[in-house]
């Protein structure tokens, strides 16, 4: 297939949202990326809570893990099923509300033309994001402790401990991979068909991040940054105190790289 | 025979069968636990053997010798069992993914168009 003469076609374009234990925000977010028009895909990696039950309320996709393997696991999945419903595109989203929908065409785009075979989403490049719609702030959103972009209590910005920890791991990636991104821990990503068929994931855990960085690195896949947002609320700033995750991805990795091999292959 | 010995050598006779029973047909498995068996019934045996190889090995007593026989098989035991678990990790997570695709679900988007259309 000629790839300069891909037309962005909305109903070969699949999001991907792995989801764990979700169930306060999984509707908001469902409904903000529901409306761009592209199949979405979730997969309810094991949750204890209703994430099921409400994603299940919605026109999505929907698979299920009987047990929790971990958000690398359930990329993993959702990617094999996007592929095989005949995926041209797949977008890798997050369940809790930190993406913004509204951010997905412009990384599709590069994919899309052709450009690039990965667009890796980037919360560290700047980027006044005049030119994008505002996201609509649903009324849970202010429940959750969301603000406006324009509030002083700015809810895109990065704390200085997140900051420390997402720059940790772009300097891992960088010195074992040798490619050098600005935010390589984020679940924002788009791929192409091709892509997401050679990658192989193997990391269940939190050590998926790196494992794409070095696959696309082996591969030799052409990719690019794309600058978007990121919405801090209350709720992820809960789920975001994984300190002690940092410590797991460095064991994990740690391993891998002893071992020369990975998990679950 | 000192009591200690005949003690050591039942113990090491019924670890061996009982491993040999629940270990998988691989014979390279089994001649490494029957080794491991002799090896130890004779030095359980023969207490001064212990001492004398040691000192061609240059260790001092036959207890460090054994002690550091020991060390190394345990480290090999503990990556055979990590290998183990990695491949035990690895069967589980095609299994769940295979569930999960099997019980996928699609959405049934006519529905949802016409329930949308009808909520403005």
């Amino acid at each position: 297939m000629n790839e300069s003469n891909w037309e962005y076609d909305k109903r070969r374009t699949f999001v991907v949202i792995p989801a764990f234990n979700e169930g306060r925000v999984i509707q908001d977010v469902l409904n903000e990326v529901i409306l761009l028009g592209s199949p979405v895909v979730v997969v309810d990696d094991g949750s204890s809570d209703d994430t099921y039950r409400l994603a299940a309320e919605l026109p999505v996709h929907l698979l299920r893990h009987p047990v929790n393997l971990g958000q690398g696991a359930a990329l993993a999945t959702g990617l094999q099923y996007a592929l095989s419903e005949g995926a041209q595109i797949i977008v890798t989203f997050d369940a809790d509300g930190q993406h913004l929908a509204e951010d997905i065409p412009y990384l599709v785009a590069p994919v899309a033309a052709g450009q690039v075979e990965v667009a890796l989403g980037s919360r560290f490049l700047s980027s006044d994001f005049s030119d994008r719609p505002q996201p609509a702030i649903a009324a849970a959103d202010a429940e959750r402790g969301a603000g406006n972009a324009q509030d002083s209590g700015n809810p895109y910005t990065v704390s200085v401990a997140r900051r420390i920890l997402l720059k940790s791991a772009v300097i891992f990636t960088g010195m074992t991979e040798k490619i050098w991104l600005s935010d390589a821990h984020n679940g924002f990503r788009a791929f192409s068909a091709n892509a997401a068929r050679q990658i192989k994931l193997t990391q269940n855990r939190m050590a998926h991040a790196t494992e794409i960085v070095s696959e696309i690195a082996r591969l030799k896949l052409s990719y690019i940054e794309v600058p978007v947002r990121i919405r801090y609320t209350q709720y992820s700033r809960l789920k975001g105190q994984r300190a002690s995750d940092a410590v797991n991805i460095i064991i994990e990795l740690l391993e891998m790289l002893f071992t020369g091999e990975e998990h679950a292959r | 025979m000192i009591p200690i010995q005949a003690i050591l050598i039942v113990l090491i006779l019924g670890l061996g069968i009982y491993f040999i029973r629940r270990a998988r047909s691989r014979l390279a498995g089994r001649a490494v636990l029957l080794t491991f068996i002799l090896t130890l019934s004779v030095f359980v045996l023969f207490p001064g053997l212990t001492t004398w190889i040691a000192n061609v090995f240059g260790i001092g007593r036959g207890t460090d010798f054994l002690f550091y026989t020991f060390a190394l098989f345990v480290l090999y035991a503990l990556s055979m069992i990590y290998l183990r678990l990695r491949e035990q990790d690895r069967k589980m997570t095609i299994i769940v993914r295979t569930l999960a695709l099997q019980s996928a679900i699609k959405p049934d988007v006519q529905e949802a168009f016409e329930s949308k259309e009808t909520e403005k």
